[in-house]
């Protein structure tokens, strides 16, 4: 052992043999005290004090079961005959209510009470401690659950808040496909009246007509029709026209003879066109005039003054 | 030899009567020890149920490991209170969340009041002149030190959680703890009492 070893244990050793070292330390010193001379006497030299401190503490009888206890569980292991005082029963001066036979029985009836009750008594005391421990192992399980519910309940909610967004998120997805499938069968619809249209208006049969435009037609306005002969069919294309104000439509009429026939409404466009198709009641050969006024909504009666273009067929 | 007779014996030759299953000889050290062993743990573990289970457990041991015991090496009183010492700090180790109860010097006088001497004559006058000794020894040393000895050996604390108790450093502790076992070393010797003197 070295010196230097001995110094530093020397330093624990007051510690050591208070019992206030943490076990690492005191199985260092153990070690070192067993197998050096000088530290061991100076430990011992120590022990001797601390050997002394529980006088300090006082001097208490223990309770006489303490020790009844204590030599009936000596007895109950023991192969030799136990002597102790404790042990040795007082012979009664009053005579027992139990016949000879019976006493020995009894006592050791009696003996084995005390030994199990003795020995029950340190064992329920540790066993009381086990289940204190498990208890409290118990309790720091429970409360361990307790936080991971609660954590579980709070992503619960969490995911549920996310799937609420997500749910809504979806129904606007789907509100916007419905418009898009909307606004796509328009465009096909607008596409296949746009087709329709050029159809028309390029068949070999179809002849046009430059509408005339009167005084309340706007500057560089302009309307050409497109039909075919024998055919309802009309195709009215204008250009240059401003949408109707408030209250008022463009309406296109037929006139045969006196009678002038309200077609349909034309709408007129951001970009200032207006295409418009429509079958006439009888096949265009029969009308001998057409004409487009700018009417009040509710008049459709008869074509009012306000004529914007008008032809003679 | 009967019990009569054993009671005169001194520790040694008790505990080699206890050795060879003499269970009077264990009675006798039980008579002269267990007060001390109980108001011992009592005073460490605040409670009486389980310091009577401290001094039938010390004793069971007594009897048990008797035959461990090395005449010559260390006295049979220090030996019987070492075991009740460390089951003490055992039972407040498994009580870590319990607090530790450590009586003051109104306490340790209240204790004094409370003595029980009862029991063989010759005896009690050796038990009340051990604790006279160590008594006045105590009151010798500083009263910061006789703090960590009395938490050390009474509350079963260690040196690191007498530091934290105390919020002092554990170098502090430390040197507390040796000078007050050196000074009490010193005080006994100087009184001449020895070994031998103490412990019959």
């Amino acid at each position: 052992m070295t010196l230097s070893n001995c110094d530093e244990i020397i330093e624990l050793i007051p510690a050591f043999v208070l019992g206030a070292l943490d076990a690492d330390d005191a199985a260092r010193v153990a070690t070192h005290v067993a197998a050096c001379s000088r530290c061991r006497a100076e430990a011992e030299s120590f022990r001797d004090v601390v050997g002394l401190l529980p006088y300090a503490a006082g001097s208490l009888e223990p309770p006489p079961h303490v020790k009844r206890q204590l030599f009936a569980r000596i007895a109950a292991v023991s192969d030799h005959p136990v002597t102790s005082t404790v042990q040795r029963p007082q012979r009664s001066t009053v005579r027992s209510p139990l016949s000879g036979r019976w006493v020995v029985p009894a006592l050791a009836l009696m003996l084995a009470l005390i030994v199990g009750l003795g020995a029950a008594t340190f064992e329920a005391r540790g066993r009381a401690d086990a289940l204190a421990a498990e208890l409290a192992a118990n309790r720091q399980t429970l409360r361990s659950l307790e936080v991971q519910i609660a954590e579980m309940r709070q992503a619960a909610q969490a995911v549920e808040a996310q799937l609420i967004a997500a749910q809504r998120e979806l129904d606007e997805t789907r509100t916007q496909l419905a418009a898009s499938q909307r606004e796509l069968r328009e465009i096909q619809a607008s596409g296949s009246k746009d087709e329709q249209l050029v159809s028309f208006i390029a068949a070999p049969q179809t002849v046009s007509q430059l509408l005339e435009t009167t005084e309340r037609a706007p500057e560089k306005a302009s309307a050409r029709m497109f039909m075919q002969p024998g055919h309802n069919r009309l195709v009215l294309l204008i250009y240059g026209l401003k949408s109707a104000e408030p209250g008022k439509v463009y309406r296109l009429w037929l006139a045969k003879g006196n009678q002038a026939i309200a077609i349909g409404t034309v709408t007129v466009g951001p970009d200032s066109v207006a295409e418009f198709v429509v079958d006439a009641p009888e096949p265009m050969d029969a009308y001998d005039q057409v004409m487009i006024t700018l009417d009040e909504v509710d008049t459709a009666a008869q074509p009012s003054e306000e004529v914007i273009f008008e032809a003679n067929l | 030899m009967t019990a009569a007779d054993s009671s005169a014996l001194d520790d040694e030759a008790l505990i080699s009567r206890v050795a060879r299953r003499d269970s009077s000889a264990l009675e006798h050290l039980y008579d002269r020890y267990a007060r001390i062993v109980y108001a011992t743990a009592l005073r460490m573990l605040g409670d009486t149920e389980l310091a009577e289970d401290i001094v039938q457990e010390t004793f069971w041991r007594v009897w048990r490991r008797s035959t461990s015991f090395t005449i010559g090496r260390g006295q049979v009183a220090g030996w019987i209170f070492g075991i009740a010492h460390n089951l003490c700090i055992d039972e407040l180790r498994r009580q870590r969340s319990r607090p530790v109860t450590v009586q003051g010097e109104q306490e340790e006088q209240a204790l004094l009041e409370q003595s029980d001497l009862r029991g063989d004559v010759a005896d009690a006058a050796i038990e009340r002149e051990r604790r006279r000794i160590i008594l006045q020894a105590l009151a010798q040393i500083p009263p910061e030190q006789r703090e960590v000895l009395e938490l050390a050996y009474f509350g079963g604390l260690s040196q690191s959680e007498i530091a934290q108790r105390l919020n002092s450093p554990i170098g502090t502790v430390k040197t507390r703890t040796r000078l007050a076992l050196q000074k009490m070393r010193d005080l006994l010797h100087n009184q001449r009492i020895g070994a031998e003197d103490l412990h019959d």
